[in-house]
């Protein structure tokens, strides 16, 4: 395999993992980030 | 995380196991519904205004004199009510016996057994709960008060009548005779029947003489022991001890318990990042620095990368083994520590042991203002600073609230174990020494902050009396504990692979580019990078601390970056050796250790230990104090307050530790650190504000709840 395709793989990769890592932090945010005390606005108390 | 009333601030939502229709809100642990703490105020809003179809009341089977109180208040709300006596399998092994219908025709409700450590009887009660719901019948209200209070709750009762759902209108009758102000602001009471109500509470304090509170809380005590005499018979005869008593003598003996968990705590540390044989912790960090991300996991990606094509040398190379692979793996490295660390905690957590710390402490902290009560956020904090800081909303008066919020985020928190563990093996051995002592001083800094800060008149004043069961000992639950490491442990994990590994590309860019030789792009020398032009322009604020020389600038950077999450202090070092080629993960496995001994004196890594141990927490914690602090001023001295105390203790700890070890001579420096400590041994033994104008505030009224 030429390097070229080799590298371009290997940076799709590591750009999949920055988003899901940005993702999860942001759905984090979104949900109250750590436990605010509010259980109205948070994921896990809403379970 | 202990159940106990003090621990759960807000209230939680579920459903019952198999009965998706079925909503269970569990409320903060209290003893009463009065309006004197925050969590009270959560638990009585959400009962008075919600109106849920039933209450399942939890009681302490093993001290049901204490829990009944709240039960009979419960009771006078008008719904529907089922008492469910927990703990029953330690009632059985006192030899005690609880005659649950005899308890339930005198409390007029449903009464049930179970034991929640033992998995027994729960589920029954949430069914019988969920009857009682659907049948919407409340029980008979017993008769806890005498005639001349009965008398005047009844002209109550016909005076607001009208003005409340007639369901509660008990409830709010006996509140109004307590003169509850948030019932009499809620009701919004005109003068006039202000002064009518007034009236009949007056005569009967005047036929009893003693005030109205008094008189419903006593009358209800002595009705409750009525039925505890009646439906509880205790095996064991006054003068003798329960296993529980006999263990306290000891635990909580006032000479005793101090040294006691001192010595627990060294164990517990030494076992986790200790240098024994016994040190499991350790162990498993060794190995996973030196093997898993020391050998496997740079050898794997190695492999890979080569393997399609992307040869070392490489940015894109660089950037995943220099950057990602060393920074990540130098966190996860410290899995193993903090797992031992989590477990053995959540295991006193589990016997009870530490309910009998905040005891313990309760003494020592209210000799300079605080009481035990203050304890529960710093414990609930050693796992996160942030559910410690939310802790606080427990505390009754404002001023002890937020110097508990000032004061909590010295206690070392999972996240901040990895800097210790760092330390402790780079630089002193592995002594467990070094991590008990970062405990310790945590504890130090917090009744050193307490009795400083109480001289002020801002804080001074008596702290609010500390009531808490103290549960009977018993053998942890495999279930908690486990489920409390994990908890703790994967939220550490979960860190590592969003925050850190995001983290880890931008400090590789920024350490691995900057202006060399007049343009932008790769440095050959670290010195020259983007982050080290940022951290050598702010690092000699940090000289006085001994962090000088060519690495000042990483351990002032590391300290930035540390305010993101306290691992990226970790994950700075780890990238920052590992590109300096100081610490080559492929040569050298277990390289970031001998590159932070050669880069630090014992002196000056403890120095830096210390600030960052007492320093403004992370971003996330720093927003828990500013919404607890509900106030810009609050939060910015506080999280100043912070910063100056871990800047003075570590100067102190250096200028002055220097001139024992040799490292300092005596300069400027170290005139002003012996000047800043003579200033804190002022504070300490000076005389406080004396005067009456003590800021007495409760908390509930400073939320504007």
């Amino acid at each position: 395999m030429p390097a070229i395709f080799g590298q371009i793989l290997v940076g799709a990769v590591l750009l999949a993992v920055v988003a899901l890592a940005v993702r999860s932090l942001w759905k984090t945010h979104k949900s109250g980030g750590h436990c605010t005390g509010n259980c109205g606005s948070c994921k896990h108390c809403r379970k | 995380m202990g159940n106990w009333p003090g621990v759960t601030v807000e209230k939680k939502e579920g459903r019952l196991r198999g009965r998706k229709d079925v909503v269970i809100q569990d409320l903060p642990g209290i003893y009463s519904l009065s309006p004197y703490t925050l969590e009270e105020v959560v638990a009585r809003d959400y009962l008075v205004g919600e109106k849920p179809d039933a209450i399942l009341n939890i009681v302490d089977g093993t001290n049901i004199e204490r829990n009944l109180y709240l039960t009979t208040q419960l009771i006078e709300l008008g719904l529907p009510v089922v008492v469910a006596v927990n703990m029953m399998d330690l009632v059985r092994r006192n030899g005690d016996e609880i005659d649950l219908e005899k308890l339930g025709q005198a409390l007029g409700c449903q009464v049930v057994s179970m034991s929640a450590l033992k998995g027994e009887g729960g589920m029954a009660a949430a069914e019988k709960a969920v009857e009682a719901a659907v049948a919407g019948r409340a029980g008979e209200l017993p008769h806890v008060f005498t005639g001349s209070v009965e008398h005047a709750v009844a002209h109550i009762e016909e005076s607001v009548s009208g003005m409340v759902d007639a369901g509660y209108l008990r409830w709010y009758a006996i509140k109004l005779f307590e003169r509850d102000e948030k019932v009499m602001e809620s009701l919004r009471i005109s003068p006039e029947l202000a002064d009518h109500l007034e009236a009949h509470i007056a005569d009967c304090e005047a036929e009893l003489d003693d005030d109205a509170e008094s008189i419903v809380t006593n009358q209800r005590y002595a009705y409750i022991h009525g039925v505890v005499s009646r439906a509880v018979k205790k095996k064991a005869a006054a003068h003798s001890l329960t296993a529980s008593d006999r263990i306290d003598r000891i635990v909580t003996n006032r000479v005793l318990a101090l040294p006691i968990f001192a010595g627990i705590m060294f164990l517990i540390y030494a076992i986790a990042m200790g240098g024994w044989s016994v040190s499991i912790g350790t162990r498993g960090t060794d190995w996973a620095n030196d093997v898993l991300f020391g050998e496997w996991v740079p050898g794997l990606f190695h492999s890979i990368l080569t393997g399609v094509g992307v040869a070392e040398g490489t940015w894109l190379y660089g950037l995943i083994q220099d950057g990602i692979v060393a920074g990540v793996g130098a966190v996860l490295g410290f899995v193993p520590q903090i797992l031992v660390l989590c477990f053995l905690l959540a295991i006193l957590e589990d016997v009870g042991y530490m309910a009998r710390v905040a005891f313990i402490m309760d003494r020592i902290f209210r000799r300079f203002g605080l009481s035990g009560k203050s304890f529960i956020p710093m414990l609930v904090a050693t796992g996160c600073g942030v559910p410690g800081i939310m802790a606080s909303r427990t505390i009754e008066q404002d001023r002890d609230r937020r110097m508990t919020i000032m004061t909590t985020g010295f206690i070392p928190c999972g996240a901040k174990m990895p800097i210790i563990g760092l330390f402790a093996g780079a630089v002193f051995g592995n002594s467990p020494l070094v991590a008990v002592s970062a405990f310790m001083i945590g504890i130090a800094a917090v009744v050193i902050s307490g009795i400083m800060l109480k001289k002020f008149r801002i804080f001074a004043g008596e702290p609010a009396p500390f009531v808490m069961e103290l549960p009977a000992y018993h053998a942890p639950a495999p279930g908690n504990v486990l489920r409390a490491t994990w908890e703790r442990g994967w939220s550490f994990i979960r860190r590592a692979g969003t925050v850190i590994l995001l983290s880890s590309i931008i400090l590789w860019f920024l350490m691995g580019y900057g202006f060399e030789g007049g343009s932008f792009g790769a440095v050959e020398d670290m010195n020259n990078s983007l982050l080290a032009a940022v951290g050598s322009a702010v690092a000699w604020i940090f000289y006085p601390l001994g962090w000088v020389g060519e690495n000042a600038w990483k351990l002032t950077c590391a300290t930035i970056t540390g305010l993101i999450a306290k691992e990226e202090v970790v994950n700075f070092f780890g990238i920052a050796f590992n590109y300096a080629g100081e610490a080559d993960l492929m040569e050298d496995a277990s390289g970031l250790y001998p590159a932070i001994a050669a880069a630090f004196t014992g002196l000056n890594a403890y120095s830096f230990m210390i600030f960052n141990l007492l320093c403004a927490p992370c971003f996330a914690a720093m927003g828990a104090i500013k919404r607890e602090m509900n106030n810009a001023k609050w939060t910015v001295g506080a999280i100043g307050y912070m910063c100056g105390f871990a800047y003075v203790v570590s100067m102190i700890v250096y200028q002055i530790g220097g001139l024992f070890t040799g490292e300092t001579t005596f300069g400027v420096f170290t005139a002003v650190a012996l000047v800043l400590l003579a200033g804190i041994i002022y504070l300490l033994v000076r005389k406080g504000y004396q005067g009456e104008a003590v800021r007495n505030l409760r908390s509930v009224s400073a939320a504007g709840i």
